[in-house]
């Protein structure tokens, strides 16, 4: 049985987003940590960038990290507000696929360079769920930090 | 395809205004600062791709559908191609500290992107051949993006004007 589309959708709660590494990742200009490329919030062959939805997740009673990690290469959760993707004129909607109940499309009619800079816009806005672990970025490919931090340096 | 017929012509004949439009030497007072890996990248005269460079593409080209997820596609050869022609022939305008960071998109498009101190560079390669580029221009907060033939010319000047050989002469 299809589960039961959720519409409207709470612009409040959250849109959830894996980040691929090393395709969406990328290290800062100081190469001091690593940031979120626009890349990531540029829709697929339909059109649609591919979200976990907050509001599906809390009706089914499940934690926002319960689907972090279903695809191989995925570094990062990130969150932004369905509200936020409207602000940039994307349109999210509940889209159940098989295997995933709490699917998510935010779909855009922007192209080219007005689809770029909304995308630029989402990934200054990233809020993270799962932070980037430096030592898994590298394990998957990503180029390593110059800069890194120290940890336990006492400064 | 893009070629040095509509690149590097450009960014040749605007470095002299571009210069001055710019500020100048004053633009280019504090000397760089080398990372360790550098030294390969403005010494010689052939300036292609590196292997990191290659090493991105070939990755990229290597994603199979799926790769970002649902429907997710391969990177388009075009894409492919262009980038790795305007990233030869920005070596050949002006040598960078870093290699631009390649980011292939679900659509099967690509960008590619400088991201340094004072400037960050964009430009974006379609599926059907076309390009755009975004320009941010931190030491002025100015702003530019163009499409087509004029994203060509933006991504001259940005060169002209960013690049490490102004900073190097400078220092000297």
């Amino acid at each position: 049985m299809e589960p039961p589309l959720i519409d409207p959708l709470n612009a409040a709660l959250r849109a959830l987003r894996d980040i691929q590494c090393p395709a969406h990742i990328q290290p800062n200009e100081n190469g001091t940590a690593y940031r979120v490329t626009s890349g990531a919030f540029i829709p697929g062959t339909d059109g649609s960038v591919s979200i976990d939805l907050e509001e599906s997740l809390l009706r089914a009673n499940l934690e926002m990290t319960s689907r972090y990690g279903h695809l191989p290469k995925t570094v990062a959760l990130v969150s932004h507000t369905v509200a936020s993707y409207k602000a940039q004129d994307y349109k999210v909607i509940h889209t159940p696929i098989p295997g995933n109940d709490h699917h998510g499309s935010a779909t855009t009619a922007r192209k080219n360079n007005a689809l770029r800079r909304a995308a630029r816009a989402m990934a200054e806005q990233v809020n993270y769920v799962v932070p980037i672990d430096p030592d898994l970025a590298v394990a998957l490919g990503a180029p390593p930090l110059k800069h890194a931090p120290k940890i336990g340096s006492g400064s | 395809m893009l070629t040095s017929t509509n690149l590097l012509p450009a960014a040749m004949a605007l470095a002299t205004p571009i210069w001055s439009t710019f500020g100048g030497a004053n633009a280019y007072a504090a000397p760089i600062q080398f990372e360790a890996d550098v030294g390969g990248h403005v010494s010689g005269n052939s300036y292609s791709p590196t292997k990191s460079v290659n090493d991105r593409l070939k990755y990229i080209g290597s994603l199979e559908s799926g790769w970002d997820g649902h429907l997710s596609a391969p990177i388009s050869k075009i894409s492919i191609s262009n980038a790795r022609h305007v990233i030869a022939l920005v070596r050949e305008i002006a040598p960078f500290e870093k290699d631009p960071a390649i980011v292939p998109c679900a659509d099967g498009s690509l960008q590619i992107e400088w991201h340094l101190v004072d400037s960050r560079f964009e430009m974006y390669f379609e599926n059907d051949g076309s390009v755009g580029a975004w320009w941010d221009d931190r030491s002025t907060g100015r702003e530019f993006e163009a499409e087509g033939t004029e994203a060509h010319t933006l991504i001259g000047h940005w060169a002209v004007r960013d690049a490490v050989w102004p900073k190097l002469i400078l220092a000297a």
